[in-house]
């Protein structure tokens, strides 16, 4: 898929490939946003936390560690549902 | 953007190279099948073993020779067992429960450490928990273990009962809460599974799609400017996947601890 | 990089591009024989042996720690007899010295005190004696002086006293003169 048949494809109008295309963004774009929202909580309070109790930062860091790959893990259903887009799965 | 020339053009690079995420058969190799199921060794096939051997011949080392002060590939084997046996077993389980479910969930651990990181190893590598069928595998096998052990521990009846009826919860609300509790329990499984999956073919995935730029910008004067970030990033992004293939055994390990530990005492 | 086009494009040939969710049940089958297999190794013959060898070391290290602590109490038990044996020679010595300084001052003292009760007695003596040696004098003096005037006022007034009135007179003078060594004294 080149960028011209792309565009011809955006002069002539909308095709099922195309929305396929566009929700698989949406999907994975979103996800991201979510994950990143997420992540910087978790890694804000997680500091905060360090911050205010060094002498906790062993725990913390490991159970951080955990939340950061949970919380990544939630992107990445989003990337699942992209691929499935893309693919034409569904 | 030029297309790499010797290729049919509306064939992107990227359609290769992210065939290398889908097991393939080796040339050489020969073709089992049994009852219907292909069995030959494909390349996501070969890094099993490979992931299952250096798991065992590691231990086999570590274990065999015995020294006071641990040197070498034994004290980081020790250092990641007791890594092991503290953060995760430890760190849900009781003591007793802790000292019998240990080998099973550092042999879960090991293994899908081993088959996360084989796949960085060049040239051979494949990522076989890059593949749903693996990491589903492994999910349901540690999920249904689960169910075994406390059915068999609490008996069957009591084990469903204790499991999908929430305590403290007025009568009420059972209705609801019921349909939520199996809907949970069946997500474990697939989560697990899912999660695991997503993150190493995301891994892969990035690695190929910079990969996939480096052959988009042959041929024209772009290369000078795309390589070297490509590369970079490549590298860059390959310590992360060792990094991102420690972590999720690292939380596999703990929720199959947390699924077991759900098991033997259920309603907690 | 050819031979990674190649194997791109055997890959894709093989088995038609990219989909990680294409069914491979040959992977099922081979992922549960896997971690059976290395699951039985590991827990059966692995894991024990590797606990074993940690106990083991544990159980080594904890006999040495109990060794060198028994030999710590040992040498701490020594020490401390050693220095009991030190502190009781040191209160000896200082009572010895205490003793001998004590022994050195009483001797001192009753030297002084001789010394001092000897001088005394010379002195009392000294003084007695000075005391005797005046009352003798002053009544040696006494007698002479009587008569002496006696004689000199009967030299000079032979004529007109007797002997008796004379007397009175001398008696009364001595008398005056006695009270005034009286208050002197």
């Amino acid at each position: 898929m080149s960028f011209t048949t792309l565009a011809q494809e955006a002069a002539t109008g909308m095709t099922d490939k195309g929305l396929q295309q566009l929700g698989a963004g949406l999907a994975i774009g979103l996800a991201a946003g979510g994950g990143a929202t997420g992540i910087g909580i978790l890694w804000s309070k997680g500091l905060e936390g360090i911050g205010r109790q060094p002498e906790a930062r062993g725990t913390l860091q490991g159970l951080m560690f955990v939340g950061f790959a949970l919380a990544e893990a939630q992107v990445l259903y989003g990337l699942i549902v992209a691929l499935l887009l893309l693919l034409g799965i569904f | 953007m030029a297309v790499l020339a010797t290729e049919a053009p509306e064939e992107s690079p990227f359609t290769e190279l992210t065939g290398h995420l889908t097991p393939h058969h080796y040339g050489w190799a020969p073709h089992w099948e049994i009852g219907g199921i292909d069995l030959s060794p494909t390349n996501a096939v070969v890094n099993i073993w490979l992931a299952a051997l250096l798991c065992v011949a590691i231990f086999w080392i570590a274990a065999r020779k015995r020294a006071l002060v641990p040197q070498g590939i034994q004290n980081v084997v020790e250092v990641l067992v007791d890594f092991v046996k503290v953060n995760i077993v430890y760190s849900v389980m009781n003591t007793k429960d802790g000292r019998n479910w240990f080998p099973f969930i550092g042999t879960v651990f090991f293994f899908i450490f081993f088959m996360n990181a084989v796949g960085l190893v060049p040239y051979i590598g494949f990522t076989p928990t890059a593949n749903i069928f693996v990491t589903a595998t492994m999910a349901l096998m540690v999920y249904l273990l689960a169910v075994a052990i406390g059915m068999a521990r609490n008996g069957p009846l009591k084990f469903w009962v204790k499991t999908l009826v929430p305590p403290d919860v007025p009568k009420v609300m059972l209705p609801l809460m019921i349909p939520i509790e199996i809907i949970s329990q069946l997500a474990r499984p697939l989560s697990l599974a899912v999660r695991l999956f997503a993150n190493m073919l995301a891994d892969h995935l990035m690695l190929l799609v910079f990969a996939g730029f480096i052959f988009l910008a042959a041929g024209s004067a772009a290369i000078f400017g795309i390589l070297p970030i490509s590369v970079a990033f490549m590298v860059i992004f390959t310590a992360f996947a060792l990094f991102v293939a420690f972590i999720q055994a690292v939380i596999f390990a703990f929720l199959t601890t947390i699924y077991i530990n759900d098991a033997l005492h259920p309603g907690h | 990089m050819s031979s990674f086009v190649l194997l791109a494009t055997e890959a894709a040939e093989g088995e038609g591009g990219f989909n990680p969710f294409d069914p491979e049940f040959g992977l099922v089958v081979w992922t549960g024989v896997a971690f059976l297999t290395v699951l039985y190794l590991l827990a059966k013959k692995v894991f024990p042996k590797l606990q074993e060898g940690l106990a083991d070391r544990e159980r080594k290290i904890a006999d040495e720690i109990k060794a060198a602590e028994k030999t710590r109490a040992e040498a701490e038990k020594i020490l401390a007899d050693y220095k009991s044996r030190v502190a009781a020679a040191r209160e000896e010595t200082t009572g010895m010295i205490e003793e001998a300084r004590a022994a050195a001052e009483k001797v001192r003292q009753e030297l002084i005190a001789r010394a001092e009760g000897d001088a005394r007695l010379i002195v009392d003596k000294a003084r007695k004696q000075l005391s005797g040696e005046r009352e003798r004098i002053l009544s040696e003096l006494e007698g002479s002086l009587a008569e002496w005037s006696t004689n000199i006022a009967a030299q000079i007034v032979q004529k007109e006293l007797t002997p008796d009135s004379h007397r009175d007179l001398v008696e009364g003078f001595i008398a005056d003169v006695r009270k005034s060594e009286a208050a002197k004294s």
